[in-house]
């Protein structure tokens, strides 16, 4: 693979590919040409009609994309100002994800795979965020410790110098995004917890408030934000004083901090332990300002050469969809038209 | 003219193409029609069994005119397949979409399968119902009344009903959900009140279908308005795609605009569970 995705000098044409993704809540298409220009990149976001019951509802999610999937495919490609017969390949997430709203996007991509007689590419989401940085860093080549972070994963990758992509280590229970999206409902901060965390705890002191740090000396690369969750809320049964006004923002920049911590320390810690010297973060909570500062700052230090996307290619979008699906289509990696979709699978 | 009709609303999908006869007249004079049985694959085989329909057809897809598709009540998961394929198609080719509600899909077919019977009936004077009854789960049914007996002179050619062609079916009442243990007694109380508003009299037949229905049939002869009335020719449990397609034949006649938005029919909205 690696000598695909060095540059191809015999390049003929451009190619033109249409993403899609709905593998949670967000109803997504891009047009991408080249694995990197982006032409277009449509987001329809669901979080404010799962706000009220403080995460994705997974009936809900399934509702609203299909009342919107063509209406979003649509709009990707006029705002791409392509035609429907430049587009060479259409690509969809069909794993990991939830099934009713994987199944939206994957229907309306066989469509469109049908009617335009093009390649149906099906990628795994989870690859498609490795892939995000190529949007950006097309030269980045393999050999590197990837970390996805959002609210349904944690996962750290390996992946070689010929893009072999094996899983190091995930989380036991709690995605992190999850455990921001619990602890924000649980303190009636609103949803998603992610970016109102993020925004209170630049208020707050991270060191006023102790709290565990889990599974860090552990020997594996293995999360587990489940068990921090619950020290949060037994601590503030404790000391009821700790979820007042003035006390609100050190408690989440305490929480945040010590998810933080948690998952560069691993991720550094697989960096070295791999031979590593670059590192890629991606997903959802990857957004996440004190992140972003404290995963730039260690990588400084340890003089490691970090890739984060910008925040829209982080979250879930259809243009890393779009980006993999380039280096499938090129390889000629296609998908049978009759392609299932996944709630659970390996990268 | 060419439509191609998605019914994936219940544990059967069938996919059919129609071709409108006589000048549009609001019926098909030729369909080819594909059924499949396990649910859990609609997804999969949803567009080799479109191909392999549009083969035996002989046409293109970008040749259709129109798409319509089955939008439900049934089952939720399924019913949004058929809708996204349909949608997307439509959306690509800028093609017309109806979206029919699976009630009046099976009316159309319980009186298409059963014409003469219907049509007797009809030219004795009376009029005839068709109560589609969809299990909608969680022990809930689901129930309308439709006419098959309007007079659409226009669009027939003469005659009110000619077997092979099409009913033209109107809903008249329902789209009532109750618990599969109140059926009877809610089915009892929608007729006594179709009976003060006149749908009901001495000279009218019932004729029931749909998913739910067999469970009932024992116990439907005994409502009043119901005895005597019944009639029981040919079962017709779950909807199919080549009567979709009338259905939608039938708006095209009749020049009604495509569907904008379409999504499924739910039947009940949808609360999880209460904010913590």
């Amino acid at each position: 693979m690696s000598s695909i995705l060095n540059k191809d000098k015999d390049k003929k044409k451009n190619t033109i590919i249409l993403g899609i993704e709905t593998s949670c809540d967000d109803t997504c298409a891009a047009v991408v040409e080249n694995g990197q220009k982006i032409l277009s990149n449509v987001i329809a976001s669901q979080h404010e009609i799962h706000e009220k019951y403080g995460g994705v509802v997974p009936e809900i999610a399934s509702r609203r994309h299909i009342e919107i999937i063509d209406i979003i495919i649509s709009e990707a490609i006029i705002q791409a100002k392509i035609s429907l017969e430049s587009i060479d390949a259409v690509s969809v997430s069909n794993r990991p994800g939830l099934v009713g709203s994987l199944l939206a996007g994957v229907g309306a991509a066989k469509a469109i795979s049908y009617a335009l007689k093009i390649p149906l590419i099906a990628v795994n989401h989870l690859k498609a965020h490795l892939f995000s940085n190529f949007l950006i860093n097309p030269d980045m080549g393999g050999g590197f410790i990837g970390l996805i972070v959002s609210g349904g994963h944690t996962s750290l990758y390996s992946v070689d110098s010929k893009w072999n992509i094996r899983e190091i280590g995930h989380t036991l229970d709690d995605a992190a995004g999850e455990a921001f999206d619990k602890i924000a409902r649980f303190l009636g901060l609103g949803y998603p917890g992610g970016p109102v965390i993020d925004s209170l705890a630049k208020t707050g002191d991270s060191k006023k408030i102790e709290l565990p740090f889990p599974m860090i000396d552990s020997n594996d690369f293995n999360f587990s934000f489940s068990g921090l969750k619950t020290a949060l809320i037994y601590k503030t049964k404790k000391e009821p004083g700790l979820l007042d006004r003035e006390n609100i923002a050190d408690l989440v920049a305490s929480f945040q901090a010590s998810i933080v911590k948690v998952l560069f320390e691993k991720t550094f810690k697989a960096c070295a332990q791999a031979g590593y010297k670059k590192i890629l973060v991606s997903g959802g909570v990857a957004a996440n300002s004190s992140l972003r500062e404290a995963f730039t700052a260690k990588a400084e230090s340890e003089d490691v050469k970090l890739f984060i996307p910008p925040v829209k290619l982080c979250m879930d979008n259809a243009a890393m969809v779009a980006c993999l699906g380039h280096y499938d289509y090129i390889q000629k990696r296609y998908s049978e038209i009759s392609v299932d979709v996944y709630s659970r699978s390996d990268i | 003219m060419h439509i191609l009709g998605i019914d994936s609303s219940t544990t059967e999908m069938s996919i059919a193409v129609s071709r409108a006869g006589q000048n549009n007249a609001g019926f098909a004079d030729k369909t080819v029609h594909i059924e499949y049985k396990a649910q859990e694959r609609f997804m999969t085989q949803i567009i080799p069994l479109i191909d392999s329909v549009l083969k035996k057809t002989g046409i293109e897809i970008k040749s259709l005119d129109y798409y319509c598709v089955n939008r439900g009540p049934g089952d939720f998961t399924a019913t949004r397949i058929g809708l996204s394929v349909i949608k997307t198609l439509a959306m690509i080719f800028k093609k017309p979409v109806y979206a029919i509600e699976c009630g009046e899909v099976l009316t159309q077919q319980a009186a298409f399968l059963n014409a003469e019977k219907i049509s007797l009936k009809i030219k004795k004077g009376f009029r005839v119902f068709v109560v589609p009854v969809i299990d909608v789960k969680r022990k809930e049914v689901f129930f309308s009344l439709y006419d098959v007996s309007i007079n659409e002179k226009a669009h027939c050619t003469g005659k009110i009903i000619k077997a092979g062609n099409c009913f033209f079916t109107a809903k008249i009442s329902g789209d009532i959900l109750c618990s599969s243990a109140d059926f009877i007694s809610k089915l009892q109380e929608f007729f006594n009140a179709a009976y003060k508003k006149g749908f009901l009299n001495e000279k009218h037949a019932l004729f029931f279908c749909g998913s739910a229905f067999e469970a009932y049939k024992h116990l439907i002869k005994d409502i009043k308005w119901a005895k005597n009335s019944l009639l029981f020719p040919g079962q017709v449990f779950y909807p199919q795609a080549e009567y979709l397609n009338q259905c939608a034949l039938y708006r095209i006649a009749k020049k009604q605009k495509g569907d904008e938005n379409i999504k499924p029919y739910y039947v009940r909205d949808f609360a999880p569970f209460k904010k913590t």
